[in-house]
């Protein structure tokens, strides 16, 4: 009875686990239930005080977008830009959206069409950001991911040992 | 063993890190701009024309002496008028361009305007005189041409000379830029005495 105990309370913790991972992987992949929200750090300040440089927005594609929407898009230059739809222009069955930074004096050169919008924001989370680098390094990747993961295996273990 | 709230610490990492790997970049580019608007350009022109003074014909010789004596002098005159958009200042210079230079250092000139202000008075070389062309009507100049020296060597020679008008816009011999030019030929002989 007690090996069986020790066995569900395993089996109980390492679902937690994989669930939890496995919820928060759902949510900031494009493969979700609730698709299409993804995740993005903002690398300059032309979009301040709204979104700082080093928050984290949280985006979702829209069936139509609005005038004053903030957007994340794809520029004629492949970079991904995250700026406030200015102005919307109806040309020929097409819309056409013209942004700017709430930082810039002028909206941006480009005007951009709907495909090229990857989604709206959603969410920001002040300063995350600036984990971001630090969680793809070497150091990151051991203190945020395996030594958790290590811990929490041992700590099974060990549990189920001394049982 | 791990207590129920260290292992939910370790859970929220494990959650952080998977959700902090999984972010993307975006720029928010942001950029200075300045508008400078009503920008307009139009072309100006700039020229001097040098016209007859009885008609307004165009003109290429002030004087053609021939036979001046000790004592004698010629009479020439110009109208200086603005050929292009701009107003302008020139100058006038004498280029000697052939025939003797003693005669040429002997010849006098006076250059006088159409109310007989005397403008110039001395050697015909050393002619220099700076004057502006701009709208309305034309500047006349008269020239008064004389020989007052008697040397006997003077006689039967030639001197060949132009006027220059030569506009100007920042200082008098500059040698850059944009400017006009006009030259009247002129030739002048000397007889016997």
């Amino acid at each position: 009875m007690k090996i069986i105990r020790l066995f569900f309370e395993f089996t109980t913790w390492l679902a937690f686990l994989l669930i939890g991972v496995m919820g928060i992987f759902i949510i900031t992949s494009n493969f979700s239930v609730f698709s299409g929200y993804r995740s993005f750090m903002v690398q300059s300040g032309s979009m301040e005080p709204a979104i700082m440089t080093g928050d984290i927005i949280v985006i979702h594609p829209q069936a139509n977008y609005m005038i004053n929407d903030v957007i994340t898009f794809i520029g004629s230059d492949n970079r991904t830009i995250t700026h406030r739809i200015a102005e919307i222009r109806e040309a020929s069955e097409k819309r056409l959206f013209s942004t700017k930074g709430d930082a810039n004096r002028s909206q941006d050169e480009d005007l951009i069409k709907q495909s090229q919008i990857t989604g709206k924001v959603v969410l920001v989370i002040p300063k995350l950001g600036y984990l971001v680098a630090f969680s793809k390094s070497l150091p990151g990747l051991i203190i945020l991911a395996i030594f958790p993961a290590v811990f929490f295996i041992l700590d099974e273990i060990l549990k189920a040992k001394n049982a | 063993m791990l207590s129920t709230r260290i292992k939910i610490l370790l859970l929220f990492l494990l959650c952080l890190s998977n959700f902090l790997i999984s972010t993307s970049y975006t720029d928010a580019d942001i950029f200075a701009e300045r508008v400078v608007p009503k920008n307009r350009f139009s072309m100006a022109s700039l020229d001097i024309l040098t016209r007859h003074s009885s008609n307004n014909s165009v003109i290429n010789f002030v004087f053609h002496t021939l036979g001046l004596q000790p004592g004698g002098f010629d009479l020439g005159a110009v109208k200086v008028k603005k050929g292009g958009t701009l107003d302008t200042k020139y100058h006038l210079k004498v280029l000697k361009t052939e025939g003797s230079d003693a005669f040429c250092n002997a010849l006098k000139i006076e250059v006088l305007q159409k109310n007989l202000e005397v403008k110039y008075r001395g050697k015909l070389m050393d002619l220099n005189i700076d004057s502006e062309s701009k709208a309305g009507p034309p500047e006349s100049w008269i020239f008064v041409v004389s020989l007052d020296n008697t040397d006997d060597s003077l006689q039967d020679r030639v001197c060949e000379f132009s006027f220059i008008f030569r506009t100007w816009r920042t200082e008098p011999d500059e040698k850059k830029g944009i400017y006009a030019e006009r030259v009247l030929n002129n030739v002048i002989s000397s007889g016997n005495w």
